[in-house]
């Protein structure tokens, strides 16, 4: 018998089949067509909605999002459709947007800038390469809008631009005061040099 | 051996017996023997009602309590192709033993026939897990209402705790006893009892993981009332699919209809009062399903 899965590979494996498989997570075979992919996504999605039925008997609502979380990225993976990635994903940062109080508790320690950004995006989950993808926007340039590293930013008008398509997806309804905290260090820091 | 059919589901009022008694007509419509068997032991029994026999001379409680042999009690009935081995009339849930449970899944493995459904009555003792269990195609019955699919999900969840603690060893039963002890049985998920048992056991868990590929569980969605309600049959497969890792077969769904209760108070069988009803073609439908193997297509 084959013996050398190591232990990682091993808790990776929920059910003695890969857990992390985006075919095993959608419950369809290796060679489903694009609208197999679609309709199981479709059906999962609506069979983990909190709403669903008697679904409580099984699950919490936290874990029902965690799930559907798990579903969506599955779904992305197989059909790299990023322009829906978008608009989903989106929609689920704003079901599960910070709750108020991490948001003010992020903008008192950091202020509200490229740290807070920084913060909120890892409270989501969220990669820069996953965000880079979804908003066609360099993985550098993201870094140096969270690091607030001016140096290796463009002008003021297209900065203005990232950030709030950058805000939107992070689903911070606040845009135009992230977007005066941010220019007054940027203009600060340009006047000086 | 003939295939057998287990129709359960937890709550009492869901259609199992209705549906347990037309899926037979309908089989024996298509050319088949078929007998039913009604194993509502709690002294729920009333499968000989819905075929108009108010007073079964000999029932379970004979073959169980008197040891008459299962043959002597199959009783005809107006269908033909069809039997029924009439469900005992008083509560014997507390009396049966555990050989009398394998006396009788003997008994019914050995009947001359194409198909015995097993129609299980309401809870979730460990015998009605069991005789579920028992039959190769589990069938459950579902209807849009959120108490019915509350108590489905309970149903379920003690059929695959207890069907995983029959395919393990005694030190893996203690493991599993001892899982349920010390926390909320009703939070227990699956997937943590396999990801606990896997580091004492892993060629148990992968062995049990494989034998789920086989688990035949079917789902019949009852008493839709409006179309969107039938979302709710693919919606059910698919939350079996990451609760338990089953992925079950849906058989179809039956429109509400208040004719069935008409045919059941008339002790007229809904099939065949009513044949060219929807609810019939629907049966019908489910009957081939259950013969060729297949599922409803889903969209």
């Amino acid at each position: 018998m084959h013996e050398g899965n190591s232990i990682k590979d091993n808790q990776r494996k929920g059910n003695g089949i890969d857990l992390e498989d985006p075919h095993e997570i959608l419950g369809i075979s290796k060679d489903a067509s694009e609208l197999e992919i679609e309709e199981a996504f479709q059906r999962l999605m609506k069979a983990l909605d909190p709403s669903n039925p008697g679904i409580w008997a099984l699950w919490t609502p936290e874990e029902l999002n965690r799930l559907r979380e798990k579903v969506q990225r599955a779904f992305v993976r197989l059909t790299q459709r990023k322009a829906f990635l978008y608009k989903e994903s989106r929609s689920l940062s704003r079901e599960r947007s910070l709750p108020k109080e991490t948001l003010e508790l992020i903008k008192a320690k950091k202020g509200f800038g490229g740290e807070a950004l920084r913060e909120i995006r890892e409270h989501l989950d969220l990669s820069l390469e996953e965000v880079s993808s979804f908003l066609k926007i360099t993985k550098k340039t993201l870094m140096a809008l969270e690091k607030e590293d001016f140096d290796n930013l463009p002008p003021w008008v297209y900065v203005k631009g990232f950030l709030r398509a950058y805000a939107k997806f992070l689903g911070i309804e606040e845009e135009e005061e992230l977007l005066k905290s941010f220019e007054e260090r940027y203009q600060k820091f340009r006047s000086k040099t | 051996m003939p295939i057998s059919l287990s129709v359960g589901g937890g709550k009492g009022g869901t259609g199992k017996s209705f549906f347990a008694l037309n899926l037979g007509i309908a089989l024996s419509e298509s050319g088949k023997n078929v007998i039913l068997c009604d194993l509502d032991l709690a002294g729920g029994a009333n499968l000989h009602t819905f075929l108009g026999i108010p007073y079964p001379e000999k029932t379970l409680e004979d073959f169980l309590l008197s040891k008459s042999p299962l043959e002597s009690i199959l009783l005809s009935t107006s269908v033909r192709g069809l039997k029924l081995i009439p469900g005992a009339l008083s509560n014997l849930s507390d009396k049966l033993k555990y050989f009398e449970k394998t006396r009788l899944q003997r008994s019914l493995n050995l009947l001359r026939t194409d198909y015995i459904i097993v129609d299980l009555g309401a809870g979730i003792s460990t015998f009605i897990l069991d005789l579920f269990l028992w039959a190769q195609k589990k069938i459950v019955i579902i209807t849009p209402e959120a108490t019915t699919l509350e108590n489905v999900y309970r149903f379920l969840r003690g059929a695959y705790f207890r069907y995983i603690r029959k395919g393990a060893n005694e030190r893996v039963r203690r493991l599993i006893d001892e899982f349920f002890v010390d926390h909320n049985f009703s939070l227990k998920k699956p997937q943590e009892l396999l990801s606990r048992l896997r580091s004492f056991d892993e060629a148990f868990v992968h062995r049990f993981v494989a034998s789920l590929k086989g688990f035949d569980l079917n789902v019949v969605l009852n008493q839709v009332k409006k179309p969107e309600e039938r979302e709710l049959g693919p919606s059910f497969k698919m939350v079996c699919y990451k609760y338990f890792g089953i992925m079950p077969k849906y058989l179809g769904y039956i429109p509400f209809d208040i004719k069935v209760s008409f045919s059941i108070n008339k002790g007229h069988p809904f099939f065949m009062e009513y044949p060219y009803t929807e609810v019939a073609q629907c049966m019908r439908e489910i009957a081939s399903r259950i013969i060729s193997g297949r599922e409803m297509a889903l969209t």
